[in-house]
This record gives C-alpha cells, sequence and structure tokens, in this order.
C-alpha cells in the first residue's frame, strides 16, 4: 500500500527504537519525586539520585503488561469507549485559558463558558469524551476549582471523562469523585472510568506533580495518557528525529512507571510535540512539523503494541479563519489516517492551546465527523454494488429517481451541521456571512436544545458537599 | 575609529572569536575601550534587537550575538571605569509557587541578560517570602514573575501583596508575564507592568528603570 506519510520501514523503526533505549539507559530519566525513584529501585533499576537508567529488557518487560487497547466506562453504559486497535476516540480542547469570541475579543474563562462547554459535549454528534478544565476559570477558587470541574463533567455530561491536569491532589480529587459517582471506591477502580494526561517536563524529566499523580492514578486503575510535547529546537532537539527519540523515551519511562505500579493499568503513549516557530520561540502546533513527528510516533506504539495519542484541532491562529481550518484539518484528518487512537484538544483550541473558541469548537466538531465519516470502510455489498441499478439507469440516465436514493437520501452522506453548500446568490444575500457567523447560531441551537442528563440526586449532593468540604479544609 | 561596519556584520553573524579579534585590533589601534563599547558594540546589538523585533532574525540567533558580545565586553571590562561598567539593574526572576513552566521564563532571563542586566534566577515553583528574601538580599531593581496556569495567578497576586507586607514594595519594580496573563490582570494585582513576549519584557525592564541597558554592562 502506497503511504507517503513518513512510512517507516523495519530498519528505521530498529533504528529509532535502539535510539530510544540508548536515551533511556545512557542518558536517563529525571524523577523528582522520591516515591517513583524507591519504586523503581525496588524492582531493581540502576539508580543514582533521582535519575533512573533503563535496561531494554526492563522496558520491554514492562510494556508487556500494557493493554493494546482498553475500555473507559461512562456513567452513561452505552457512551463507553474503547481506546486501541481498531478503535479511536475524539476528547475536546483542553487547558485554554482565553475565550476569543465570535467579534475576535478575547476575555479570560469563566465557570459558566466551563459549563457551556460541558453542553456543547453533551449534544456533540462527533466527540466520544467529555474533559474537565477545557477552560480553567479566572472566577474560581485555586483550591476547588478542579474539584468543581469535575463535578460540571460528572453533572452535565453522562460521558467518559479526560479528567484533570495531573498533580497528585488532583489525582486523588478524581478518584475520590469518581467514587461518589459511581458508588463507591472499589466501583470507580475496577476497571478506568477516566483518563489523564500526565506530562513529563522535557527534555528527560518529571515533576514531582506528574510523578505523583501518576502513581496515585495507576493504583486507582485509571487509564493514563502519558504523552510528552516537546518543541523542537526548544525542549529538543531541532532535528526531528532527535525529538521524536525524545518523545518517545519520555513516554515509555512513565509508561513503565505505570506498570511496575500496577501491572495491566492501560495507558496511551505518544506526544503532541512540535516545531517551535524560532523567530518568537513560540510552540507552533499548526506546523508540518508536528504533522511529522504524529506520523512517526503513530508507527512506533504500534512496534510497542501501545495506544498512541496525537494531533487535534490545533492551531496558532487566533480566531476561526481559513489558517484556523487549515491548520486544524491537517491534523485531525492526518493523525486519524495513520492511527492515532486518543486525540486530545480535537476541537475548540485556538492560539498554540491559550485560547478556547465556542465557534471553532462546532467547527472542528465537523472536521472531525467528515474525518470519520471519509475514514469509514465504504460498505461493498451486492446492494451497495448497485449493479441493478447501474444496468437499469444504463448509459445517460439519472439516479435521482432511484428508490435506493431516495431511500438513502438522508443517511448515505455525511450532512454538515455548519458548513455551506448553497449558491453563491444565496450567501450573498445572506450578509455574505462567513463560516463563523453560521457556527455561532449553531452554539446558540445546540446550547438551546441541551438537556441535563438523569443523575441520583443524592449524588449531586455529595459531590457539592465534597467541594464544600474542600473550600473549608 | 569611527566605521564600525565590519564589527556589525560580525556580531551579526555571531561569530565570537571573530568579534573578540576585532575588539582587540581596535584597542592596538589605540580606539578608547568605551568608544568600542557604546560606538561598537552596543549600536549594533541595537541593530540585533531591532532585527529581532522585525522577525529578520531568529532568536536563536540573536542569543549567538548576545554571547559573542558578552566575549567581547570581557576583554574591554577591565579598561572600562567603574560608570561605564555599571549593571543596567538586577531583576529578581522565577516561576511562582505551584507552577512549573519555565521555557518562556529562561528566554526572559536570557534576553535580559543579553540586554546587560545582572539576573538572578530563582528556578521554578518560588514561594512568596524566597522571592522578598532574594530582592533584599540582592538589593535587587526588579522582580520579574512568569506563571501559565490560571491556577498559579493569584499566587501572583499573593506575592505582589507578601511584597508589600515586607514594606519593601517601594525599593522594586514588578514585572509580570506568561501566556495567560495580560495587562488588565498586571494592573488588577498593581504590578508596574506586563510583556507578551521576552524581547519586550528586556524592553519594559529599561524603560521601568528608565536607564539604556546596552549604555552600561555588568561588572561580575
Ligand atoms: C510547553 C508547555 C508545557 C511543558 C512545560 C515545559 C517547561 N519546562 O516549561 C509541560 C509539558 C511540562 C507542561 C506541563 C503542564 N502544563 Co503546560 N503548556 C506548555 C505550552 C504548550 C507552551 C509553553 C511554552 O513553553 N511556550 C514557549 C515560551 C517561550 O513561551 P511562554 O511561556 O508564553 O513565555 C513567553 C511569554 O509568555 C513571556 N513571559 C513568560 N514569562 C514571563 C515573565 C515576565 C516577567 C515577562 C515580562 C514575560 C514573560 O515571554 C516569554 C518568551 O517570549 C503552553 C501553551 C502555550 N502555548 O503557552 C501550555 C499551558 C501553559 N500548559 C497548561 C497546562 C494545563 C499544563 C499542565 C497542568 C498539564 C498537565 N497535564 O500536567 C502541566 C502543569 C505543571 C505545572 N504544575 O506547572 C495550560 C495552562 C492552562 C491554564 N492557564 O491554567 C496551557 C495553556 C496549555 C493547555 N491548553 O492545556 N506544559
Amino acid at each position: 500500500m502506497l503511504n507517503r506519510l513518513q512510512s517507516l520501514d523495519r530498519a528505521r523503526t530498529e533504528r529509532l527504537h535502539s535510539a530510544c533505549m540508548e536515551v533511556l539507559n545512557k542518558t536517563g530519566i529525571l524523577f523528582n519525586e522520591p516515591e517513583a525513584v524507591e519504586i523503581f529501585k525496588a524492582n531493581g533499576f540502576r539508580v543514582d539520585g533521582n535519575k533512573v537508567y533503563f535496561e531494554e529488557e526492563q522496558v520491554m518487560n514492562a510494556l508487556k503488561t500494557a493493554p493494546s487497547e482498553f475500555t473507559i466506562r461512562a456513567r452513561n453504559p452505552e457512551k463507553s469507549v474503547r481506546i486501541g486497535g481498531d478503535h479511536f476516540v475524539l476528547s475536546p480542547g483542553w487547558g485554554a485559558p482565553f475565550i476569543v469570541d465570535a467579534a475576535g475579543d478575547s476575555r479570560a474563562a469563566t465557570m459558566a463558558d466551563a459549563d457551556n462547554l460541558c453542553k456543547l459535549v453533551q449534544t456533540s454528534p462527533h466527540l466520544d469524551m467529555i474533559a474537565s478544565a477545557m477552560v480553567p476559570p479566572k472566577d474560581l477558587n485555586a483550591k476547588t476549582a478542579m474539584a468543581e470541574l469535575l463535578a460540571a463533567c460528572f453533572t452535565l455530561t453522562d460521558m467518559p471523562l479526560t479528567t484533570n491536569p495531573c498533580s497528585r491532589e488532583n489525582a486523588i480529587e478524581t478518584i475520590e469523585m469518581a467514587s461518589i459517582v459511581w458508588g463507591s471506591r472499589e466501583a470507580a477502580t475496577a476497571s478506568p472510568v477516566s483518563i489523564v494526561s500526565v506530562n513529563p517536563t522535557s527534555p528527560l524529566t518529571y515533576s514531582p506533580e506528574a510523578a505523583g499523580g501518576l502513581i496515585e492514578l495507576a493504583r486507582g486503575g485509571q487509564a493514563l495518557l502519558i504523552s510528552s510535547m516537546v518543541m523542537a529546537g526548544l525542549s529538543g532537539p531541532i532535528t526531528l528525529a532527535g525529538t521524536a527519540v525524545l518523545e518517545m523515551a519520555e513516554s515509555l519511562a512513565g509508561i513503565v512507571l505505570a506498570q511496575l505500579v500496577n501491572p495491566g493499568v492501560p495507558c496511551v503513549c505518544g506526544g503532541t510535540s512540535c516545531s517551535a516557530d524560532l523567530r518568537f520561540c513560540s510552540a507552533s502546533i499548526g506546523s508540518p512539523e508536528l504533522v511529522k513527528l504524529m506520523a512517526i510516533s503513530t508507527q512506533m506504539s504500534r512496534f510497542y503494541g501501545l495506544p498512541c495519542r496525537y494531533g487535534g484541532g490545533l492551531t496558532d491562529a487566533h480566531f476561526p479563519d481559513m489558517q484556523a481550518g487549515m491548520e486544524s484539518t491537517l491534523n485531525i484528518a492526518l493523525s486519524l489516517v495513520s492511527g492515532a487512537h486518543y486525540m486530545h484538544q480535537a476541537c475548540g483550541i485556538l492560539g498554540s492551546y491559550t485560547e478556547m473558541s465556542f465557534e471553532k469548537f462546532v467547527l472542528d466538531e465537523e472536521i472531525g465527523g467528515m474525518v470519520k465519516r471519509a475514514i469509514s470502510p465504504v460498505e461493498i455489498s451486492d446492494e451497495t454494488l448497485a449493479l441493478d441499478a447501474i444496468d437499469r439507469v444504463g448509459c445517460g440516465g439519472s439516479f435521482l429517481m432511484e428508490p435506493m436514493t431516495a431511500k438513502r437520501c438522508r443517511s448515505e452522506f455525511f450532512m454538515p451541521k455548519v458548513s455551506m453548500r448553497e449558491t453563491y446568490e444565496k450567501w450573498n444575500s445572506n450578509g455574505r456571512a462567513d463560516v463563523t457567523k453560521a457556527a455561532e447560531k449553531h452554539v446558540q441551537d445546540r446550547l438551546a436544545a441541551y438537556v441535563k442528563p438523569d443523575m441520583d440526586p443524592g449524588i449531586e449532593k455529595d459531590l457539592k458537599a465534597y467541594i464544600v468540604a474542600k473550600a473549608n479544609a | 575609529m569611527s566605521d564600525y561596519k565590519e564589527l556589525l556584520e560580525v556580531l551579526l553573524t555571531g561569530d565570537g572569536e571573530k568579534l573578540e579579534t576585532l575588539v582587540k585590533e581596535a584597542l592596538e589601534n589605540g580606539v578608547a575601550a568605551n568608544e568600542i563599547l557604546n560606538q561598537g558594540l552596543i549600536a549594533s546589538m541595537d541593530v540585533v534587537g531591532a532585527r529581532m523585533e522585525s522577525g529578520e532574525m531568529f532568536i536563536p540567533e540573536v542569543l549567538m550575538s548576545a554571547q559573542a558580545m558578552g566575549g567581547a565586553v570581557e576583554i574591554l571590562k577591565p579598561l572600562l571605569s567603574e560608570e561605564d561598567s555599571a549593571v543596567a539593574g538586577k531583576v529578581v526572576l522565577g516561576t511562582v509557587k505551584g507552577d512549573l513552566h519555565d521555557i518562556g521564563k529562561n528566554l526572559v532571563a536570557m534576553m535580559l541578560e543579553s540586554a546587560g542586566f545582572e539576573v538572578i534566577e530563582m528556578g521554578v515553583d518560588v514561594t512568596p517570602e524566597k522571592f522578598v528574601e532574594a530582592i533584599k538580599d540582592n538589593d535587587a531593581d526588579i522582580l520579574a514573575l512568569s506563571a501559565l496556569l490560571t491556577t498559579t495567578m493569584p499566587m501572583m497576586a499573593q506575592t505582589v501583596k507578601t511584597i508589600e507586607e515586607s514594606g519593601i514594595r517601594d525599593t522594586v519594580k514588578i514585572l509580570v508575564g506568561g501566556a495567560p496573563v495580560n495587562q488588565t490582570f498586571a494592573d488588577e494585582i498593581g504590578a508596574d507592568g506586563y510583556a507578551p513576549d521576552a524581547g519586550s519584557a528586556s524592553k519594559l525592564a529599561k524603560t521601568l528603570l528608565k536607564k539604556s541597558a546596552y549604555g552600561s554592562i555588568q561588572t561580575n
């Protein structure tokens, strides 16, 4: 099969693998968390201070217990998702402190925005997961902010969860709050009800928060997304091969730790590495370099038998304009085509992760929907080959009057919710409104159509009480 | 010597060795050290600064130039008067408590240093008390705070408050920055300035101290 996207043959794959093992073995990884270092020591890893060194055999042995696919349970069992193998999920944008509105004005995000984003996710035709802290609101008390965002996800949606930014405290509150929702700690931890993004600090370092959170969540049986964001030229070598190796080494080191803590705990590897724009030293997430790194990462993840995170509705633009569309489509489409399994940040992001746009949220959703549709296999059967119809209509006729056309006209093709397909005259007479305007209206319609999913009022009360207790602690 | 064209060209390429040779030659030809510094190096570095701002020069190239300049200044230092070699100002710089992002902060440090400031690097996850201590110990002119998380922005406010309470607020200008920070927030917490990137951070530091940073250099 012809694949032009950085297709790695055996020799190149093995070269990358051995480079990765050399980094892990020779340079080592710094774990600034004593408990992590103790775990490595107890398992016979070479340790010097907080530096941990890995033998290839130790890595490969640990990876043996990591599943290649797994399920994350949702409050609504029909919405539980499978990640890995042939299965992939889209999870929304995450962590953007600012909202850019339809006029292009920027403001700090609020809890009302966070709630509205939950409502968009719950009504989404294409998203598979909810994520807490899609926007970290400025109007919340830092002490309870993360718990409040989690509570919003649990109560406003019934979807599987991408949880808080990873720190030990957040990890503990995720498990405690999930235990309230699922009825008991046992019920919440028997198999994952959430996945969290653990970020190594490139190059080659795990902060106490990242390593501590990882340990806590691995113990609590939650899925872990252990992926790096190396910025080539800044926190990684400017050459992409080196940056790919760094990313992989960091990701594998964390996955090994997770497997030592709880063999079999689901882990997703990969990253969201990119080039730095060295005119400004900023992360350039709309770049083709991200796509190249993605293509390498998805293939190396397959080599290690792990599900892979990459891609997203990623752009460096500050408005849902053509640039945003170009970059986001490039990222979403090629990542899904290449076999990424978990797409964090799939919609809404602007400004290299710093801004969230409601309009772009629904536009990216539509890109996701289009790509999902484009890659879903064409059904080849007697009915769909339609040879009878072809023969009946013959040379030069039309299929418009075929009964099958009427029967399938609503379902056979992807129906865009926001993109426009009408005539020039229609567009012109509508005030030449661009797709952002249509998106703005669609957001309003969606929020109006939102229905809160059922939840036992007792659970909701307990979640509230949990937050109050946190505030008073 | 009045023509520093070659010196400018060499500085732009970031070739430290060649720059040092040129500086030594100029000294041998009897040009005064402070003239080489002001009309040669500093004027050329201003061109570098302008080219960075216009996007003609990339930041790694600017840093190479700054490094080359630093080497050349070392040669001149023993020949400069006390006044000529005063630092542009002392900056205590760090990422606030709870926050571990440091790439942007480190870049701010590099830019401040290449603009002639002495930077006291506090690292990440720094408590307000530690900042106060560092300002006092170093007699700093500027405190520069970085935060990239919404949840650590209140720690910036807390740091400003702690500085007020310790009675040293008047002695120090406070600069803030990082992705979620903006001018409105800087005003809210009573900081003296906000800059969106490292280049404007060092410019702002200079205007705040109302000194030409290139008009003076580091002593230690
Ligand atoms: C790289 C990165 C990381 C790296 C950090 C590596 C490191 N050593 O610093 C890693 C992967 C480790 C990381 C971790 C986390 N991150 Co982070 N990270 C980023 C990212 C993508 C880029 C930051 C960066 O380095 N940019 C390049 C530098 C050069 O730019 P800069 O930092 O903005 O600095 C410039 C200016 O802001 C200014 N400046 C900076 N400081 C100062 C100070 C002064 C005084 C002045 C004047 C100017 C100034 O000048 C700088 C140079 O031009 C941002 C998104 C973004 N685009 O900003 C998210 C981002 C900041 N991270 C985010 C999050 C949520 C996290 C985590 C919590 C995620 C997790 N799952 O663990 C952890 C936090 C850990 C912790 N406790 O701090 C969110 C923050 C949301 C929020 N506001 O609350 C962001 C916005 C991304 C997102 N949407 O999720 N992150």
